[in-house]
């Protein structure tokens, strides 16, 4: 891959990430943050993706009659990475929406800051 | 056994994750016995390793799978790593027994097999995240624990632990995005996963002056991540309402346990990844250091505030958490050191102090703090248990909790500039505040009672609770005697790293 397309690919991801992490962090509804926690994850595969891509070479897949020369394949291993990580993303999103489901039944509300509040008064 | 003891950091991770399945499918009460065995095995195995690496002297990688390095997965141990892999999975041991009454009282029975099952996962995470030698397995680990972590948090059903999981899942899901940042730029400036590769690239790109400011980054992002996990301040708020609104046991692997894997990721990074040389050098640790302080503080002036008995031990661990941040952040051989010794103080002191503050508040019908006095009088087991891991926290002789402050001031002292009255004033100060709160509790709790009469009957004897008591005060007790032991290990261990 040539430096200019990995920049871009670089610039895009960090852009993504500032987005999710901050939806994360600053946004009071709970299903925007976990959209915000998924956009930050996959700002990470992209930006791992782009390290493993070599323009010009194709999917290290060896087929029959053709070499099993590493200089005509991509990278791998951050392909691997990202099936795992996706796989860990998945299991986050899944458990953050299961709160959520038993957060909503209990307080009818998506808004973390009165939810917040409901759960004091709910102690006192 | 030397031939065998190898293999069991992966038979243990492994055994983790077998009697976590184990107790999702088999009926109740099967479930605790099969956690309780499993954990033993794994504090057994754990201290053969710590035999061999004792014996042998050795800095051991066992090659995960067919793959050798630099393409496949590793362990790596010596000293240092069966030693903190065996006292926290002791410390989970001891947290699921003694806090299996209270578990009990809070928890729906058909949902205890789920509890264990969890409990089992932590700890598989924790033994991972001790003894893997690849950045990215530590990672996918980590988050195994925080999910295995919120399933614990979440047993005790009411909303404010469900609104507590949520933020605690949202703080540790920053981290590992910080986190999991920092592994792929270091993965695209070096090419390299495992450690000892990496460390071998990270050294030659520094000493070569070249991308200095994306390793930087790098360590920036690694560390805050990691530091977001355990809890340092200024990310601390979300430590309070999760450690303080669920079970005692839970509350006890969290605080004693959780906190710490992470910390011990980030030293074994520090010496097998950046170099000390790297670390100490691009500024990290200055940032660390003052942290550290700022989190004794704030730490200490929020328990001094709090009312709340469970909330107050729960605020002493921001406290504690930054004495070990600090301790990094002091110097690379002496502080980590004394950063791994507190480690240790903590880790044996927390759960007993949350399982012992249930018990005396179950005695008393609350968890006011106001409402405690004389609570040791009445249930004297709790009570000296309490104390005695109070006392080695605030640093009394003879006690765990004094060795590591020793050492963090000698490690100050070593280090001298500004470091030096820096880490002997923060020393001074916390000790002070740390007093405040946890002597003026542990006094408290042995007054004599005074009119009215405590309604609530005596307490019934709890001996699974007995047994965990006696651990965390003797291991307190012992490590404060044989202190000398459990320094030489430790730093034998970070020689060996």
């Amino acid at each position: 891959m040539g430096g200019g397309s990995l920049n871009l690919y670089a610039v895009i991801s960090v852009c993504l990430f500032a987005v999710g992490f901050l939806m994360l962090l600053l946004e009071r509804n709970l299903l925007k943050k976990i959209l915000g926690m998924d956009i930050m994850d996959a700002s990470m595969f992209l930006l791992l993706c782009s390290f493993g891509y070599v323009e010009g070479r194709v999917a290290p897949i060896v087929q029959a009659g053709t070499t099993a020369d590493a200089s005509y394949y991509t990278n791998p291993i951050p392909s691997g990475l990202i099936l795992t990580g996706i796989v860990v993303s998945v299991s986050i999103s899944a458990v953050l929406l299961a709160l959520v489901v038993r957060i909503y039944r209990r307080y009818h509300s998506l808004d973390l800051d009165k939810i917040y509040l409901y759960a004091q008064e709910e102690d006192d | 056994m030397a031939e065998l003891a190898p293999n069991f950091p992966l038979i243990t991770i492994l055994l983790a994750f077998l009697s976590a399945a184990l107790s999702l499918c088999l009926p109740q009460r099967v479930d605790r016995v099969i956690s309780i065995v499993s954990l033993s095995l794994t504090v057994a195995m754990s201290g053969c390793v710590l035999w061999r690496g004792l014996v042998t002297g050795e800095h051991y990688t066992y090659t995960v799978g067919k793959f050798p390095a630099p393409w496949g997965n590793e362990l790596s141990f010596g000293i240092l790593e069966p030693f903190l892999a065996m006292m926290l999975s002791a410390a989970i041991l001891m947290c699921l027994v003694g806090g299996v009454r209270t578990l009990e009282s809070h928890a729906e029975p058909r949902k205890l097999h789920l509890y264990y099952g969890m409990a089992n996962m932590v700890c598989a995470g924790v033994l991972a995240l001790c003894y893997t030698n690849d950045i990215f397995t530590a990672y996918v680990f980590m988050e195994i624990g925080t999910l295995a972590s919120c399933g614990i948090l979440v047993v005790k059903e009411n909303g404010k632990i469900l609104v507590a999981s949520m933020r605690y899942l949202i703080f540790n899901l920053v981290g590992s995005g910080l986190f999991l940042l920092g592994v792929i730029l270091l993965y695209g400036i070096t090419g390299h996963l495992l450690l000892p590769q990496l460390k071998e690239s990270v050294a030659a790109i520094w000493a070569s002056g070249a991308y200095s400011q994306p390793l930087s980054m790098v360590v920036t992002l690694i560390a805050s991540g990691l530091a977001l996990k355990s809890g340092l301040f200024p990310f601390h708020i979300w430590v309070i309402d999760a450690h303080s609104g669920t079970v005692a046991g839970s509350s006890g692997i969290l605080s004693g346990v959780v906190f710490k894997a992470h910390i011990i990721l980030l030293i074994k990074l520090i010496y097998q990844v950046f170099g000390t040389e790297m670390f100490y050098a691009c500024g990290a640790a200055n940032v660390l250091l003052i942290y550290g302080i700022l989190g004794m503080m704030a730490g200490s002036i929020e328990a001094i505030r709090e009312r709340d008995f469970k909330r107050m031990v729960a605020a002493s661990s921001i406290s504690q958490i930054g004495y070990i941040f600090m301790g990094i952040g002091t110097s690379p051989e002496l502080g980590v050191a004394a950063a791994c010794a507190h480690i240790l103080a903590h880790a044996c002191a927390k759960p007993g102090m949350f399982l012992s503050c249930t018990r005396l508040a179950e005695g008393t019908g609350t968890m006011k703090l106001s409402a405690q006095r004389g609570a040791g009088r009445r249930d004297p087991v709790a009570g000296i248990c309490f104390a005695v891991n109070a006392l080695s926290l605030v640093g009394f002789p003879g006690l765990m909790g004094f060795v590591s402050k020793i050492v963090l001031a000698q490690a100050g002292v070593m280090a001298g500039g500004w470091r030096m009255p820096a880490v002997l004033i923060a020393l001074t100060v916390s000790a002070v505040l740390n007093g405040v709160y946890l002597v003026r509790t542990g006094i408290q709790l042995f007054l004599p009672v005074q009119e009215p009469v405590p309604s609530e009957p005596a307490p019934r004897c709890d001996m699974p609770f007995a047994i965990s008591a006696v651990f965390f005060s003797g291991a307190s007790l012992f490590f404060g005697f044989f202190f000398q032991t459990a320094l030489d290990l430790i730093q034998t261990g970070l020689a060996l790293l």
